[in-house]
């Protein structure tokens, strides 16, 4: 998981491109939502609620995708399949990963504003 | 937009997703091609725009509390209207590809969907869209006389609807792991 980036700016600029203007507002749209996301990740997993679990996970890999951001996209995935094992178990240990990495992220979209002035 | 040269002035397109963050994005790509856009979090409140309002190309995710998108394709094909159905599917989701394609979508976009691919997916779908809803109001302005559509008009719809029937992807066979 080492390999894939915290956020592929690349990628992310060659698809946001005409939506430039958006961009800020999008963003803070994402950032906002954040905490709520993995509120609902962790109450899941508090609550041992596999299916809970799967419904929130995939909703927030289909968010981390779209906006290009691999490495927490795959702890999602992670989540999210695990939910549909039926089972919390080991949920807990990626669930805190992904905090960490969420918190990489939201650092790496406050650094676009740079880069998308250079683009 | 990605510099959309063909706008669908007039036309509608209703998209379905109970993410907001995903709906907000897919709006913005889409208000390029100049068409009234409306949304809608779930497949019923999905179906009640399909029987209240002309839509002339839908575009639903399937995961969706209360009504999936599967259900919502089955029920408004149920009830006879053949608009232009893409659904967005996960990477790799062939089951739910190969039943949206036996219950008649027109297309897929696989998530996270490239703004390239969004554009000529929805461009398709909304010819398909509009040129069956040029013929119909044709036909139902003339009571039912042939006479009133065009071969040129015949020819713009059934083009429509082979560009539509091509683009769908096949599934992709597994190998075994």
């Amino acid at each position: 998981m080492q390999n894939l980036m915290v956020l592929d700016t690349q990628k992310f600029w060659e698809n946001f491109r005409e939506l430039k203007h958006l961009v800020p507002s999008l963003m803070a749209s994402f950032v906002k939502q954040c905490p709520g996301s993995l509120a609902r990740i962790e109450a899941a997993i508090s609550a041992g609620d596999a299916a809970a679990l799967k419904s929130a996970a995939h909703a927030y890999k289909g968010v981390l995708l779209q906006i290009y951001a691999p490495r927490s996209g795959a702890l999602a995935e992670d989540l999210e399949r695990r939910g549909r094992t039926g089972s919390t178990e080991g949920a807990r240990e990626i669930y805190d990963q992904l905090v960490v990495e969420i918190d990489l992220l939201l650092s790496a979209i406050q650094n676009l504003d740079h880069e998308k002035n250079a683009a | 937009m990605e510099h959309i040269a063909e706008k669908f002035e007039g036309a509608t397109i209703l998209v379905v997703d109970d993410e907001p963050f995903l709906l907000s994005i897919l709006c913005a790509r889409l208000s390029g091609f100049g068409a009234r856009i409306l949304t809608a979090e779930n497949g019923q409140q999905a179906l009640d725009h399909v029987k209240s309002e002309q839509i002339d190309a839908i575009l639903t995710d399937i995961d969706m509390p209360v009504m999936t998108g599967l259900e919502f394709l089955s029920k408004i094909r149920e009830l006879g209207y053949l608009t232009p159905v893409v659904i967005l599917t996960g990477q790799g989701d062939h089951t739910n590809m190969l039943t949206a394609l036996r219950l008649g979508a027109s297309d897929f976009l696989d998530k996270p969907f490239d703004s390239a691919v969004v554009n000529e997916v929805m461009v398709k779908a909304l010819r398909l869209g509009m040129a069956s809803r040029t013929m119909e109001e044709k036909l139902a302005s003339g009571g039912g006389e042939p006479s009133q559509i065009s071969l040129d008009e015949f020819r713009r719809w059934k083009s429509a609807v082979v560009a539509n029937a091509a683009s769908a992807p096949l599934p992709k066979p597994k190998y075994g792991r």
